[in-house]
């Protein structure tokens, strides 16, 4: 299994991948939304774990981008924020987020167990379900 | 009050050495920059000065003499909000010969629309007539320091909370023996250092919220919802929290009498609220009486329908909360200072935010506590009837077209 990390700050950019790649999972990361269109294309992973504000492409567009396009339309997304605006999250779902963070709700282990929730293969299922509860 | 304060009198007023005391003192309300109006017991305008004309609008002094105050004095809410008449500071002040102390409130002129921020003393000063003496200061340049520094805390906080999380975030790798291999000693350090950045990134967290509702760049999002339900929802997602630290853990029932009326029937009770916001006043009260609580102790989580209102209650049988304090917990960074509270974590902001995302949301917060036998926090939000919550859900089903549930 592969995953994405794209997250514009180096340091959360590499915490987020040695976290990760701990759990056995290969890991790419990239700093902004055209490196990781251009990563997502090549690199083919089955999740993509990524901040909405990021510079030049924002995730949101990076997310429309991603599922507009036939190779990448059906990777997994896991989006994160530091927004919690309703309107931010309604907006991250229509664009078809498997799942919207926010930075501030969650810690990296609740992350961890996320990923391993949507991609349906974490020992830890129901403890992760009880991290987002739908609203 | 400010009333001789004011450092700008204008430099062409003289005052000769054969003014009298009496016209000294005329002369001072003639030229200060707060508007005073005086008025007899009924509210009749018996004198008002030429700031006081200026900033309401009335025209001139002649034309307002003689005139109900409510003519030229209008007020609305600091947000900007019309008061409901029974609600008007200025009204029940007047109407009850009770004092009013700088009050913030927007003057709104009986001209034009223009609206000035001001500081709103009444002053009855008895007497034969029950005369009232009305001032206003114009506050404007306060609120847009005020607001220029919540904007510089704000930036502050937003730009520290990126190192800070990859401080936490690298201490977090360091601390996990899947990603790091570190001696005893050095764990326990690292502990230290790890818990200390997680207060930290709170800290910016709860300062960023405050500023985002001190100038309203978070407001609410209301949807109609069933508490009770609601509350048990989330309050439910503490039940393993409440088993770590020793604590019994029961909703819809309640020692306190004010709560134990009905309790056994099922009720609805519908409100108008934000969901986050909900979430993060109950997280937060939650998380209070788990912390200041005893092993062995109780928290009891109760909501319901009272009256016009519904009304949600956590109690704990923690420390509880010395009666000199307790006037003061909802303010910014208050603690209430003994050796339990010092060894026990916060940001002194919590409660100050809980009441701000509970005001936020048309509701009113109260505490009750007995030192050394616990703390019941009180939150009653406005209740909306089932019809009026089914109308609300229809239409939200048409918008979303189907609806989230």
């Amino acid at each position: 299994m592969k995953i994405m990390v794209v997250e514009d700050d180096a340091a959360l950019r590499e915490i987020y991948s040695i976290r990760i790649a701990a759990e056995g999972y290969e890991v790419v990361s990239a700093g902004d939304g055209e490196e990781a269109l251009a990563m997502a294309v090549r690199e083919k992973p089955n999740l993509i774990l990524s901040d909405v504000m990021m510079p030049k492409i924002s995730g949101f567009d990076m997310l429309d981008i991603l599922r507009s396009t036939p190779e990448t339309a059906s990777i997994k997304v896991i989006m994160m924020t530091a927004l919690s605006a309703d309107d931010q999250r309604e907006r991250g779902e229509r664009l078809g987020a498997d799942r919207y963070l926010v930075k501030s709700q969650v810690g990296i282990e609740d992350v961890v167990n996320i990923i391993h929730e949507v991609l349906g293969d974490g020992a830890n299922q129901d403890q992760a379900a009880n991290v987002n509860p739908a609203q | 009050m400010s009333l001789f304060k004011r450092k700008n009198i204008p430099t062409e007023v003289k005052s000769p050495a054969t003014f009298s005391q009496g016209s000294l003192a005329e002369l001072a309300l003639r030229v200060i920059h707060d508007g005073v109006v005086i008025t007899d017991g009924a509210g009749v305008i018996k004198f008002l000065n030429p700031a006081a004309v200026v900033m309401t609008e009335c025209g001139s002094i002649e034309n307002a003499l003689g005139l109900d105050y409510d003519l030229i004095i209008k007020i609305e809410s600091k947000e900007k909000r019309e008061f409901l008449k029974e609600e008007n500071p200025l009204i029940v002040s007047m109407s009850s010969f009770k004092a009013l102390e700088n009050f913030e409130c927007i003057l709104v002129s009986s001209l034009s629309d223009k609206r000035i921020p001001v500081s709103l003393s009444i002053i009855p000063v008895g007497g034969a007539e029950n005369n009232r003496i009305i001032t206003f200061r114009n506050i404007e340049k306060e609120l847009k320091e005020e607001s220029e520094q919540t904007e510089f805390i704000s930036t502050a906080s937003h730009e520290m909370r990126t190192p800070v999380a990859s401080i936490e975030g690298y201490l977090s790798l360091a601390l996990n023996p899947q990603t790091a291999t570190i001696d005893e000693r050095a764990k326990g350090y690292l502990t230290s250092a790890h818990e200390a950045s997680q207060h930290l990134g709170r800290l910016f967290r709860d300062l960023l919220d405050v500023t985002k509702l001190d100038d309203n760049r978070m407001t609410p999002h209301l949807v109609p919802v069933e508490m009770i339900s609601l509350t048990k929802r989330l309050s439910d997602e503490y039940a393993a929290r409440f088993k770590e630290a020793g604590l019994n853990y029961v909703f819809g029932s309640h020692t306190n009498e004010l709560m134990n009326s009905a309790h056994q029937i099922p009720q609805v009770a519908y409100s108008f609220v934000d969901t986050d916001f909900t979430r993060e006043i109950i997280a937060n009260l939650i998380d209070n009486a788990i912390k200041y609580s005893k092993a062995g102790g109780a928290v009891y989580v109760n909501a319901k329908g009272d009256g016009d209102h519904v009304l949600v209650s956590i109690a704990d049988t923690g420390i509880g909360i010395p009666a000199k304090d307790l006037p003061h917990i909802f303010q910014k960074f208050y603690r209430a200072d003994n050796s339990d509270t010092r060894t026990i974590g916060g940001t002194g902001l919590g409660l100050y935010l809980v009441k701000q995302r509970v005001e936020a949301m048309g509701g009113k917060i109260w505490a009750e506590s007995t030192f050394g036998k616990g703390t019941t926090f009180y939150v009653s939000l406005p209740r909306i009837s089932s019809e009026e919550y089914e109308k609300r859900m229809i239409a939200i089903n048409n918008e979303n077209q189907g609806g989230q549930q």
